[in-house]
């Protein structure tokens, strides 16, 4: 008999198309590093250190530059250097259970890595929120007493499904309040004033930046997906640190029309007639192992949703007055997903899965990160009872290889492959 | 037709020949370090011992940790999908399976008709496999053969808290340093796998009846640990071992 052997894994060698703009992202990223500079060399111009959730725009607003300790902590595990980095902390101290980020934080500001390696400098303030994670709280007040810079917190109260109106109308006068606080600190810490005409330019291309990530995600609706998650992961950085600065815009209006181009002509990411499987991935992706989606293209798997990057952009309202201005910024860092409660999150889930047309879902549970990885097993659960698709958990860290092991991921996506086919053929 | 699978675990490689849905043989050897070699070994073992020639082999399908060295298979599938076909063959009625390899334990949900329903795997670590028990097994100085049975006897089972197979160790050997007696720790052992596995198995919802395979299903204190803890029988099948390499035989002639 002749045996005619596939390679590995019935794996095939197909690899995903990126799109023609794809590379364009170097533009925003070296007009961020070419800021910094700027920023850092003239005297009257002010750096801070800034957290997911943060309102950025702020800092634009201000001429502050938002340097980000996340995003950097994200370029170190790309780089390769997030391990040495986390262990470089813990051997300072920090218990291996702390938050990869912080611990690779902690670690690029200890040993003075370089910026491209994922180092970050000296801020002029650390401003920092606990909207969608608790260890930013003490992660950057420990950081800003060490670094001795003056530092400021505000607290956001987390916005239920049920929370009554009057309710939610208090917890936002709670936290426009804090905005005040954080101006006034400003203010007294950078020197900075606030420059209303300013203000409603910074939101304006913020606004747009949001909506040309939406319109993204409509176009992902298509079949097969034109843009996949293992792009969008890297893509989505202008809205992470550049939300009100053209640059993002110009970018995002690019990938929009080749995006365009792609559906026009019924074509997607995947070489014709291979897609197979549309999936979603739910968390933070393995930064130092960015292959991970990319590779899932040879069982004919693409990301084709991921409420991760969608949640950067949510939808933003154009405000005329100031407090109007404070009053939707607030609602719209106590809207964030992952801070919603289950129920909505399950609803959630079943209209995208219905929407992008999803066969299963990977939902990443971090070791590193609880409000994303919170009630997993009764979303996966639910998701299974009430669309009948795979959903595999794997158990992982964003920023620490070592919590990834290759053969272990590999069987069980392997397995997820499985059902996903076997789904199919029933 | 004659189909093979051939299972190459951590451990111990596994072979299983089927012919017009009838299991004709198992073979079971060490993996060694070379799971390309002991893939071939297996297979070529297993036909010298049946008499069955390589040409007469409609199709193979590998599975196992090592299932992508084996070079001659025509297609590979993960050792979840191959159990559940293995012990559906081995009774059709199974619900839930309950895998303990070498270096990874599995439970898997089937539906009525023996399809995957959901699976899950042990973490990243060595606790709740039967690396676990080969370890502790030397620490007691005991033949692995014997560790279940003997953890069978004992009345007062120790507590070992610990979920580290590392820190197992230690508070082990201070058990014994405290006087506990060996068929105590023993039973404690099993105990502390059967508490791990039962809360993997919370999470895929277990329905009965629960049939346990993998190579730790030889080891019946831990069954009776299961047991113990989940309330429940667990069947266990004379073919428990080469249940993977079964079910890549059945996978296989449907290929």
């Amino acid at each position: 008999m002749d045996k005619v052997k596939k390679s590995g894994n019935n794996a095939r060698k197909i690899k995903l198309k990126t799109l023609p703009h794809a590379k364009d992202l170097k533009w925003p990223m070296l007009w961020w590093i070419g800021m910094e500079k700027i920023y850092r060399m003239l005297p009257w111009k002010k750096t801070a250190w800034t957290c997911a959730a943060f309102p950025i725009e702020l800092m634009w607003i201000y001429d502050i530059f938002p340097d980000h300790p996340e995003n950097m902590a994200t370029v170190a595990a790309a780089r390769k250097q997030s391990q040495r980095l986390i262990e470089h902390a813990e051997s300072m101290g920090f218990s291996r259970d702390l938050c990869s980020y912080c611990k690779t934080n902690v670690g690029a500001y200890d040993t003075k890595i370089k910026k491209t390696l994922g180092g970050i400098s000296k801020p002029d303030i650390v401003v920092c929120t606990n909207a969608i994670c608790d260890t930013h709280w003490k992660w950057f007040q420990i950081m800003a007493d060490k670094m001795n810079v003056p530092f400021f917190m505000f607290d956001i109260p987390k916005s239920v499904s049920g929370t009554d109106e009057k309710t939610l109308e208090g917890n936002i006068d709670y936290v426009v309040n804090q905005f005040y606080d954080l101006m006034t600190f400003i203010e007294k810490h950078t020197g900075k004033k606030m420059n209303e005409k300013r203000l409603y330019k910074v939101l304006d291309r913020s606004m747009e930046l949001s909506n040309l990530w939406r319109e993204i995600f409509e176009h992902r609706k298509s079949v097969p997906s034109p843009y996949s998650g293992a792009e969008t992961s890297a893509a989505f950085f202008p809205l992470v640190v550049l939300p009100g600065v053209q640059i993002g815009i110009n970018f995002f209006k690019n990938i929009l029309a080749d995006i365009k181009n792609l559906t026009a002509k019924g074509e997607g990411t995947m070489p014709k007639g291979q897609e197979k499987y549309r999936v979603m991935w739910e968390g933070i992706p393995f930064w130092y192992r960015m292959r991970f989606m990319y590779d899932l293209a040879q069982y004919g798997a693409v990301i084709a949703f991921e409420p991760y990057t969608y949640s950067f952009a949510p939808m933003k309202k154009k405000c005329l007055t100031m407090e109007e201005t404070l009053r939707d910024v607030a609602k719209l860092i106590m809207d964030t997903p992952y801070a919603y409660n289950l129920e909505r999150r399950i609803e959630n889930f079943e209209k995208w899965i219905d929407e992008y047309k999803l066969d299963g879902v990977i939902l990443h549970e971090n070791m590193s990160c609880r409000p994303s990885s919170a009630g997993m097993v009764d979303l996966a659960e639910a998701i299974r009872r009430d669309k009948g698709i795979p959903v595999l958990i794997l158990q992982c860290d964003m920023n620490d290889p070592r919590a990834y092991s290759e053969e272990q991921i590999k069987t069980r996506v392997e397995g997820f492959i499985e059902l996903m086919e076997a789904n199919k053929k029933r | 037709m004659i189909t093979a699978g051939i299972d190459i675990g951590s451990i111990t490689a596994k072979a299983a020949l089927f012919k017009d849905g009838k299991l004709l043989a198992t073979k079971v050897i060490f993996t060694g370090y070379n799971a390309e070699a002991a893939g071939l070994k297996v297979y070529e073992e297993i036909l010298a011992e049946t008499d069955i020639d390589k040409k007469s082999i409609a199709k193979v399908v590998s599975t196992g940790y090592g299932r992508n060295s084996v070079k001659i298979a025509d297609r590979s599938y993960t050792e979840i999908m191959c159990h559940a076909a293995g012990a559906h063959f081995l009774n059709p009625h199974v619900r839930t399976i309950i895998d303990i390899g070498g270096q990874d334990s599995k439970a898997i949900l089937l539906d009525d008709g023996g399809k995957v329903k959901n699976f899950v795997m042990n973490d990243k670590c060595a606790a709740g496999t039967g690396r676990f028990l080969e370890v502790m097994a030397r620490a007691m100085e005991v033949n692995l053969d014997e560790f279940g049975a003997l953890s069978i006897k004992s009345k007062h089972p120790s507590k070992i808290s610990s979920l580290c197979t590392v820190f197992a160790e230690s508070e082990v050997i201070s058990l014994i340093a405290k006087g506990n007696q060996r068929i105590d720790i023993i039973a404690g052992i099993h105990e502390s796998i059967a508490s791990r596995i039962s809360s993997m198995i919370g999470r895929v919802g277990i329905k009965e009846p629960v049939m346990i395979t993998g190579g730790v299903a030889r080891n019946v204190g831990v069954i009776h640990a299961l047991e113990k803890k989940l309330g429940m029988n667990i069947e266990v099948s004379h073919y428990a071992q080469v249940n993977g390499a079964i079910g890549a035989a059945i996978l296989a002639a449907s290929l």
